[in-house]
């Protein structure tokens, strides 16, 4: 047996090995160029991901934030147990970006209810004539949230500091995480490319503007729908560690095979902090309704 | 304990050498310098250039299954080409054979290195065997993924773009709008806009003298939308027989928002059964585990 399993590991790593292989024989980068990649791909995520969320967060300080929170929950994990080492670890990966992103949908949904009323807007200041910067001018003024307002107010400066509106769009395109908030800008990417008249804007945004109800209807029904659905999942979600949270308390000697035998420490506890984990993420994802 | 330990490594390294040794000319990837070069580069070596970005588990996997496809061509009747173009990738790169032989070497690595490592924690042969079988369901259960997450992109994508290309057809005409709205889309996004990269490779072959909507169908077909197909053969008639492309695109756009809400629904109503599925399968198991499990030892303890 011993010996199978000694062949089998020393195939196992060879084929390994030898998968990775052709990186290593790749004569261009070298593992400091390698590293220096990696980093500034992970800061250019992390440079979207902030500017999606509007956060005043250096990139750099959270690409620091996203090795430490697995350095600082495994660390926790270990001081009961290896295995929720490993859980703490993984938890540690996924939770600032999650957390990010749920930010980020947050405020996104808030900023999409603006999308009608800037479209009325702009539509309504295109029918009585005017240039594109007084359509952006008049988005920013009907705007009640603070993302929107201060697109639209960059939009209009960068017009006035002579960029071309349609780089200036796009780049702020790209900072828009709700879906009709991304469709006006689109609408106006593509009318400031074509060179489109203002006019001929007033018909294109007033088209969208069922559209963009069309989308906030469909976002607010599911936003109510799941909204029921999430508290009882969360409810779930507590009830159990709370439970035992309330016997530790209480009287410790109920639950102390859970803590302070090997038992306990290396399958009982591992495997309920995985469930635990298991079924906080697929409750989010099932009661997760966006459209 | 050691002894096997240092004889697997050594073993490693023979058969390390070993496989190097036979397959090293095979496998050096071209200089980067030969990027410049990538147009008149025979298609093996472009792909083993570009090989270098895809991700490691990716890495890990391919050279091991494309050998054994190779050796293998009857692999491929196990899986469909269709599922590997839904998926959004190109069988010329990952043929069906090297999918099926994923599965066969994810399935039996994992088996191997649980045989290996029950040596150690004679349980774990028993964790091995469900392993095993994951790994051998994981690479189509991906490309079933890939398919579905790209076609709920799709789906998404498409009533905006329409209602986009709509006020535009009226003006400058289907054809224009369509290259128009696609070209600034796929700018907008960063090349992230899917439907408006799909589009463009239709508008790219209207160019060279494809009919733009038998373009858009065969789009349709290699994502299997139903729906954008469907707006093709609508789009193809009404310009044969005259009626307004407006109408049709207006009419489409709504019904694909109906059937948007009509999914929502749907998937709301099954939302409650799937968190009831949580709490028996989870949840439970969890209060077991953290409440009635200590009682139980405490009680036995103390008998």
């Amino acid at each position: 047996m011993e010996l199978i399993g000694a062949f089998a590991a020393a195939l196992a790593m060879g084929s390994l090995i030898l998968a990775l292989a052709p990186r290593k024989a790749d004569p261009g980068p070298r593992l400091e160029a390698s590293v220096r990649g990696v980093v500034a791909r992970r800061l250019e995520r992390s440079r979207d991901e902030l500017a999606k969320a509007r956060l005043a967060l250096e990139p750099r300080t959270y690409v620091a934030l996203q090795v430490a929170a697995p350095l600082v929950l495994g660390a926790l994990g270990l001081v009961l147990s290896v295995p929720l080492a490993v859980l703490g670890l993984i938890i540690g990966l996924l939770a600032p970006h999650w957390y990010v992103r749920y930010l980020t949908g947050l405020e996104a949904r808030a900023a999409a209810d603006d999308a009608p009323r800037v479209l009325r807007a702009m539509v309504n200041r295109a029918a009585a004539g005017g240039v594109y910067p007084d359509l952006f001018a008049a988005a920013a003024e009907a705007a009640r949230h603070r993302w929107v307002k201060a697109d639209f107010n960059e939009v209009l400066g960068r017009y006035f500091a002579s960029e071309a509106p349609a780089e200036a769009l796009v780049e702020i395109r790209r900072r828009q995480a709700g879906r009709n908030l991304a469709l006006v800008y689109d609408a106006l990417i593509v009318l400031t490319r074509t060179h489109q008249p203002v006019s001929a804007a007033a018909e294109v945004l007033g088209g969208l503007g069922e559209a963009a109800r069309s989308n906030q209807r469909v976002a607010r029904s599911a936003a109510a729908e799941s909204r029921g659905l999430r508290v009882q999942a969360g409810f779930l979600a507590l009830v159990i560690p709370g439970l035992f949270v309330y016997l530790l308390l209480a009287n410790h000697a109920l639950v102390a095979p859970v803590l302070d035998t090997g038992f306990g420490r290396f399958v009982l506890l591992p495997v309920a902090a995985c469930l635990e984990f298991a079924g906080v993420w697929l409750s989010w994802r099932v009661t997760r309704m966006e459209v | 304990m050691l002894l096997p330990l240092l004889g697997a490594l050594a073993t490693s390294a023979a058969v390390f050498s070993l496989l190097m040794a036979i397959f090293l000319p095979a496998i050096a990837v071209p200089k980067r310098l030969d990027a410049v070069r990538a147009a008149a580069l025979p298609r093996e070596r472009y792909e083993k250039l570009v090989s270098s970005e895809r991700p490691w588990w990716e890495r890990v996997v391919a050279p091991v299954a494309g050998r054994l496809a190779r050796s293998m061509p009857s692999l491929a009747s196990q899986v469909n080409e269709a599922t590997i173009v839904r998926a959004g990738l190109d069988p010329a790169s990952v043929s069906p054979a090297e999918v099926y032989a994923a599965k066969l070497v994810l399935g039996g690595g994992i088996l191997l290195a649980g045989i290996a490592l029950s040596a150690v924690v004679p349980i774990l042969f028993l964790v091995a065997l469900p392993a095993a079988f994951a790994g051998y369901v994981f690479p189509t259960e991906y490309l079933a993924y890939r398919t579905r997450k790209r076609q709920a992109e799709l789906l998404r994508e498409l009533p905006d773009f329409l209602a986009l290309v709509r006020p535009l057809a009226a003006k400058s005409g289907l054809e224009h709008a369509v290259a128009e709205v696609s070209d600034a889309l796929h700018e907008a996004s960063g090349g992230k806009h899917l439907l408006a990269e799909q589009v463009r490779s239709a508008v790219a072959a209207y160019g060279i003298g494809s009919d733009l909507f038998d373009a858009l169908r065969d789009i349709a077909a290699a994502a299997d939308l139903e729906a954008l197909d469907e707006l093709a053969a609508s789009l193809g008639s009404s310009r044969r027989l005259g009626k307004g492309v407006s109408e049709v695109l207006a009419e489409h756009e709504r019904s694909l928002r109906d059937d948007e809400r009509n999914r929502l629904v749907g998937s709301a109503s099954m939302v409650q059964p799937k968190l009831a599925a949580i709490l028996a399968g989870i949840y439970l198991p969890e209060f077991v585990l953290l409440v009635i499990a200590p009682l139980f030892i405490g009680a036995i303890g103390r008998i």
